[in-house]
């Protein structure tokens, strides 16, 4: 039995967009928190990305099928990010707020980047230290290849450089954060 | 007269740029012969170890927004199906199963679309014009509740709605000759009805854009 018309919360489009948002949103989260200072700049580029997305779809202006949503969102929250970095700058040079920017970093201490399910709380920790630790240009090119799934072409895309430049900073990246994980790996919890 | 290089010049001739560390070499290497894209095996390993630790979940509140964003946003599933949130307008209610038969005139609907609107298309006979249509998959609607109804479904009415023009702008192709693309949106309604009145609306959606060469001075 299926129904034509079926209620808007289980509509099947709700369904497919729940489905999809589940599998999806928690690696373009972990991206915005790369590109972003703070937990909740990284929920609005998140959320400001989406709307961008979802608004080109109704108006008939977006390009490409389903594939082309990730490549569209993480270029879109690198953007917005960006943006938001040079609008804070300007007003952390008129305020110069100390005591906020402790806050800010007791604040995301409770709020890790990555599941407590996959391995414990230390290699947790020491990965996303070695991340926050790695100048951006080769953590944002780590998350997009690993946890993303992106490939080279779709990371050179993103960033505007090239394959063989996403590729080379990709190596990079993992080496030095294979320096960086030294004694996880020697615990057994990452591979060689 | 050759010239005399001065002192400055001679001490730096004297240095040597410092020698690239072996991973910098093996990435310009690698640049060089094609391999940059493929990963060593030990890489592979290594991220799929990283893989294995999953992001965190987004927080319930952002979940929330983004399903608020979502809201009425069709779900392209590939270029042949889009889900949508609700059905077309008219007087439906829920149909409880398709039967065979159902699903055959369906189809056969689609077909009739396509044949009438061919038929229909303006303007495609000029040699100079030229007219492409981009069809969305149907959007099915129905007032039939009993499924077990096996009687015949036929065409009765076609409707044609044009719902929105847009100028696309100027294109140039081939031999610098410059040609506006114009879009027209219309949604097409076919009308299937059987010997008891039941009926079955199929709706498409379709883009054409005609595309007219341009005069320039």
């Amino acid at each position: 039995m299926s129904a034509i018309e079926a209620p808007q919360q289980g509509s099947p489009a709700s369904t497919a967009w729940r489905a999809w948002l589940k599998e999806h949103a928690p690696k373009l989260f972990l991206f915005a928190r790369n590109q972003t200072r703070t937990h909740e700049d990284a929920q609005d580029v998140l959320q400001d990305a989406v709307v961008k997305l979802v608004e080109k779809i109704r108006a008939g202006e977006f390009v490409g099928g389903q594939e082309a949503w990730q490549p569209y969102l993480y270029t879109t929250i690198r953007r917005l990010a960006i943006d938001l970095s040079r609008k804070d700058d300007r007003r952390k040079r008129r305020e110069d707020n100390v005591s906020a920017d402790i806050q800010a970093g007791q604040f995301e201490a409770f709020h890790p980047w990555f599941d407590s399910e996959g391995g414990d709380d230390e290699t947790r920790g020491q990965l996303e230290g070695a991340l926050k630790t790695l100048p951006e240009k080769f953590s944002e090119v780590i998350i997009m290849k690993t946890w993303g799934e992106r490939t080279f072409a779709e990371i050179g895309e993103a960033l505007a450089i090239s394959q063989n430049t996403a590729a080379s900073r990709y190596r990079y990246g993992l080496e030095a954060l294979k320096r960086e994980l030294g004694t996880a790996r020697r615990r057994g919890d990452l591979s060689v | 007269m050759p010239r005399i290089p001065s002192i400055t010049e001679l001490e730096l001739s004297n240095l040597s740029p410092r020698g690239i560390d072996e991973d910098f070499l093996s990435r310009l290497t690698a640049c060089a012969d094609g391999s940059m894209l493929d990963l060593a095996e030990g890489d592979l390993a290594f991220e799929a170890s990283l893989r294995a630790i999953r992001p965190d979940n987004v927080p319930a509140g952002l979940y929330a927004s983004l399903e608020a964003a979502i809201s009425d946003t069709p779900f392209a599933v590939d270029e042949k199906i889009v889900l949508f949130h609700k059905s077309s307008r008219g007087n439906t209610r829920p149909v409880r199963s398709w039967s065979n038969r159902f699903s055959i005139a369906a189809a056969a609907t689609v077909a009739l679309l396509g044949s009438i609107a061919a038929f229909m298309v303006p303007g495609s006979d000029d040699g100079a014009n030229e007219t492409i249509s981009k069809s969305n998959p149907p959007v099915i609607s129905s007032s039939v509740v009993n499924s077990s109804v096996t009687s015949n479904y036929q065409p009765a009415r076609f409707n044609r709605n044009l719902s929105d023009t847009r100028d696309e702008g100027v294109i140039w192709r081939g031999s610098n000759s410059p040609h506006r693309v114009l879009r027209f949106t219309y949604m097409d309604r076919v009308t299937l009805e059987n010997e008891k009145g039941e009926t079955v609306e199929v709706e498409q959606p379709k883009d054409e854009f005609v595309i007219i060469p341009e005069k320039i001075d």
